[in-house]
């Protein structure tokens, strides 16, 4: 098939570069509007608080301010929810949660005169108790946090009761004690993950406009339908504002990894907006940028295996740090105990997770969502248990991880490409040369050497979230694609103009991807879950395929054969059992769109577009007739990495990098392999370098500037090799998968067993920062 | 700068810069305040959004420019300190309107150096200084000199590969 390919999996100029490298890109900071406002918020000094009065009369009266708003102006307004299931949040209230948590806000002619009113401002708050920790939240008599959950725990009605359990042994029969008696060793510990912040270099924007027609047009990162959702349930009840006046626009966004758009600024946006009748913006402020972030988390894991190398049994317990909310706590827990359930054979598995209300800042989605902080608890479990039971590491991991035909949640899993990951990565790095018995060796300028490897699975690209797309042919032939998934780096866009040019026929450089407006494009799915190479590629296939149905009936006119006859490559439609028999697609669309000519009596004046509407479900139960019909794709990668490891200064360098992992296809080569080496550089950094500290006296997040929040520079990036497995998935677009969070996850564990092979240390929490290494050596206190 | 003395002459005090070739004047205490930065000028009174603010405190080069020759921090910098300066800002690379790009322009699209692009304006005119400076650099000399210019995407291999391609092309190797 890949012969046959023109554009898919080539290098292609990604769509918008042009606009990027000029500075023409227009990013939500970049949008000014004739009369707009600038809004500042008022954020709590105080963990947990009444508020007992707050006074904005001196704030709006200081020349220049237009409005303000507190929890008074938004009484009886539907909760800001984005997520069934996850904790409700009030727009503005009357307690406050955390440091940092929404007091009030100010719209003001400048950001500088909103600022001064922050100050005029006043409040007077009744403080409450309030709790930091996981552990002393869960505990009877600790502050209560929402009255959802009396026990401070996630979907636990009452106290001790997890929030969410896998019982893997339920599917496969099996019995997890049993696995442990039956294994010669057992491995157990405690593994500990920092609070890591997306920081993307955009901060948060969100800019509101209402016109004279009662149109809301709402311009942020996030993806505008989604959006356009969940502000329409807030201005609908209140305003009586129907959904096709409300507009999303997502232009150009700088970068999210995760973090989507906080309704409540969007929704006091929306108000201030409408009571002004200016255009408001919100513009993040780095430093208060660390809201929804990475949870951290507390894991004891134990596993069991035998003397030959085979796992007996897994179980994991979990305690995630909330915070105040967390904006997916479903998918969290459910995605952490992946890792010690479903990425194994073994069928003697079991893990719960307490997902803990505190008084620090809400949580949320991130890139490797779940499967970072589970697999790098699971995988300190592997390596003991391999140095434990003395076998290769290799072959540990061929024996054990799961693969076609073994259970996921409650399907069957479609092929996995892990194998030939771990085979070309090992041939890549050396690993047979390479690895030694931890300590072993020293390097001539006196560092110890170290060699480490990391498996890891998670979520590879399509779910239940349907996706829509129009491709529009215009008589020149020139092709438009209107969908409303939106780019947010990851190159979206490259991808849907290389799938729908391959579908049509069409050059690449005669397609453009309108960016995302719900004004122009049916409901697109949003870029989260790695799904839209597979959503929104998925629609633009479909459309496309849709548009050449009804132009290879206008071809087949022309060179006087059946349609069926026909296909349609690089611009031209030929024969298939002739291919020199053959028309260009320009000459077919210029005679026949918008045409007002007769022939034989009939008008030959139509159009070509095409509409494609694609959905998987994933939760269709599995039956044995469709054992992978259903099944979203999951993504396997294998890391290897060599470490230097300098004993006097604690410093850990990493001296050769090797990324693998399975994709499916690779659609568009250069975006993928950033997407390769930018995710896994982020996985980097959370083994590295990034670690965001609250103040454990009031929960204050403390570190948000990049100053302060380590994130990876040009001089922390390894020599990296990038590997692809392409094992064509047979239920996905062109057997694509979503590769864009992936190779986060095995990054931190592969830097740990590297850094344990270099100096016999092992570390349970992340980062590996220098001091921790000093102190694990005794070298300080 | 002599803006008191000015003032006591009972003139208004004009902060004239030139950007992008063209020179441009801005009144103190109308068009420009005494706290606003350089990056706020270009975007909010000249239009120029092509200058990023990624942190407003110095710390990720985003807002990179270049003043007489040197690639500054424009949200360091207060515009009032930049009478008589001459500023190049991304839009005063290449001529793309006319399709005409800067070979470091070219070079970033055709090497993908970018993904969400947000860094990418500050990162080729933190380039540019480098390349005009020094024509002929080594990996590790792109590396240290785009040191400063943060890229969340992680885009970092594909950013130097793009000026080692445009530092070629500029030689015409």
């Amino acid at each position: 098939m890949s012969e046959k390919l023109s554009v898919i999996g080539k290098r292609l100029p990604r769509v918008g570069a042009v606009d990027l490298v000029t500075g023409g890109a227009k990013f939500t900071q970049d949008v000014f509007l004739p009369g707009m406002l600038r809004g500042m918020i008022l954020c709590s000094p105080h963990p947990h608080a009444n508020i007992v009065s707050i006074d904005t009369r001196r704030a709006e009266a200081l020349a220049g301010v237009k409005a303000a708003i507190t929890y008074k102006d938004v009484e009886g307004f539907p909760d800001a929810i984005v997520m069934p299931g996850a904790e409700p949040l009030k727009i503005l209230e009357k307690t406050v949660y955390f440091v940092g948590d929404y007091v009030a806000a100010v719209v003001a002619e400048t950001e500088e005169v909103a600022e001064s009113a922050l100050d005029l401002i006043e409040v007077e708050y009744e403080l409450l108790p309030a709790v930091f920790d996981a552990t002393e939240s869960m505990k009877p008599g600790a502050p209560v946090q929402k009255s959802l959950w009396p026990g401070n725990v996630w979907n636990s009605k009452e106290g001790g009761k997890p929030s969410f359990v896998i019982d893997k042994t339920l599917l496969t029969g099996g019995d997890v004690e049993e696995g442990f008696a039956v294994a010669d060793e057992i491995v157990e510990q405690e593994v500990h993950t920092q609070v890591m912040l997306h920081a993307p270099l955009e901060t948060d924007t969100i800019v509101v406009f209402w016109d004279t027609n009662g149109v809301c047009t709402a311009w942020t990162k996030e993806n505008p339908d989604s959006m356009v959702g969940w502000l329409w349930t807030i201005l609908n009840k209140v305003y009586g504002t129907p959904m096709n006046k409300v507009r999303g626009i997502c232009n150009h966004a700088g970068g999210r990894f995760g973090k989507h758009v906080d309704l409540r600024i969007l929704a006091m946006a929306a108000v201030l907006a409408k009571k002004t009748r200016r255009p408001v913006k919100f513009q993040g402020v780095r430093g208060a940028e660390y809201h929804w972030a990475r949870a951290l988390t507390h894991s004891d894991v134990k596993m069991g295996g035998k003397k030959d190398g085979t796992i007996t049994a897994v179980t994991m317990k979990t305690i995630s740090n909330f915070g105040i909310a967390h904006r997916y706590p479903a998918t969290e827990t459910r995605n952490i105990g992946r890792a010690p359930n479903w990425t194994w054979k073994c069928p003697n598995c079991y893990y719960e997770n307490y997902g803990v209300y505190t008084n620090i800042s809400g949580t949320g989605p991130f890139r490797g969502f779940g499967s970072t902080q589970a697999h790098y608890a699971v995988s300190q479990a592997c390596d003991r248990l391999i140095e434990k039971l003395g076998v290769d590491h290799i072959d540990f991991y061929v024996r054990n991880h799961a693969g076609a035909g073994d259970w996921w949640e409650q399907q069957k899993q479609t092929p996995s490409g892990l194998d030939d990951c771990i085979f070309k990565a090992a041939a890549a790095i050396g690993w047979k040369d390479k690895w030694h018995k931890p300590g072993e060796k020293t390097l001539p300028d006196g560092r110890k050497h170290g060699i480490g490897m990391a498996i890891a699975v998670h979520s590879g690209g399509g779910s239940n979230v349907p996706a829509g797309a129009v491709v529009k042919v215009n008589k020149d032939g020139s092709v438009q694609v209107l969908a409303a998934g939106e780019d947010t780096g990851q190159g979206l866009y490259t991808v849907e103009a290389a799938i729908c040019a391959e579908e049509l026929g069409v050059r690449f450089e005669d397609v453009r991807v309108i960016r995302a407006d719900t004004e122009s494009a049916p409901c697109g799915s949003f870029s989260s879950h790695s799904q839209n190479t597979c959503n929104m590629g998925g629609a633009v296939q479909l459309a496309a395929r849709d548009a050449k149905k009804k132009l290879l009936a206008l071809a087949a006119r022309e060179l006087e054969v059946k349609p069926e006859e026909l296909e349609a490559k690089d611009g031209w439609i030929y024969v298939t059992s002739d291919p020199t028999k053959r028309i260009e697609i320009n000459t077919v669309t210029t005679k026949y769109i918008g045409s007002n000519k007769v022939v034989d009596s009939e008008p030959i004046g139509c159009r070509v577009d095409g509409y494609g509407w694609y959905a998987r479900w994933e939760n269709v139960p599995w039956t044995p007739e469709e054992p992978e019909g259903s099944l979203v794709p999951k993504t396997w990668m294998c890391h290897m990495t060599e470490v230097a490891v300098d004993t006097e200064t604690g410093e850990v360098e990493l001296l050769n990098y090797v990324t693998a992992q399975d994709v499916g296809r690779v659609i568009s080569l250069n975006t993928a392999e950033n997407q390769l080496f930018g995710s896994t550089l982020m996985g980097i950094g959370f083994g590295l370098l990034e670690d965001f500290v609250h103040d454990p006296m009031n929960g204050r997040g403390l570190n948000a500037t990049y100053l302060d929040y380590k994130i990876a520079t040009h001089l922390d990036v390894p020599p990296t090799t990038a590997i692809f497995v392409e094992p064509i998935n047979p239920n996905t677009v062109f057997g694509a998968k979503g590769i864009g969070e992936g190779s986060l996850v095995p990054s931190a564990p592969a830097i740990a067993h590297a850094v344990y092979n270099a100096i016999g240390v092992r570390f349970n929490s992340t980062p590996i920062t220098p001091d921790k290494v000093l102190k694990a050596l005794g070298k300080v206190r | 700068m002599n803006m008191t003395e000015k003032k006591e002459k009972g003139k208004e005090a004009t902060i004239k810069l030139i950007v992008n070739g063209e020179p441009v004047g801005l009144v103190v205490g109308y068009q420009v305040e005494p706290w606003h930065t350089l990056v706020h000028t270009l975007r909010e009174t000249l239009g120029l959004t092509g200058t990023k603010m990624g942190c407003n405190l110095g710390e990720c080069g985003a807002c990179t420019v270049i003043m007489d020759g040197k690639a500054i921090l424009s949200c360091t910098t207060l515009t009032v300190e930049c009478d008589g300066k001459e500023i190049t800002t991304i839009e005063g690379l290449g001529d793309p309107i006319r399709g005409k790009l800067h070979p470091l322009q070219q070079a970033f699209i055709d090497h993908d150096g970018m993904q969400c692009g947000f860094c990418t304006p500050g990162a080729i005119m933190q380039a540019k200084a480098l390349l005009d400076r020094n024509p002929n650099p080594t990996e590790q000399q792109v590396k240290e000199g785009l040191s400063g210019n943060l890229c969340r995407c992680g885009s970092y291999k594909k950013i130097v590969e793009s000026v080692l391609a445009a530092a070629s092309a500029m030689r015409g190797d």
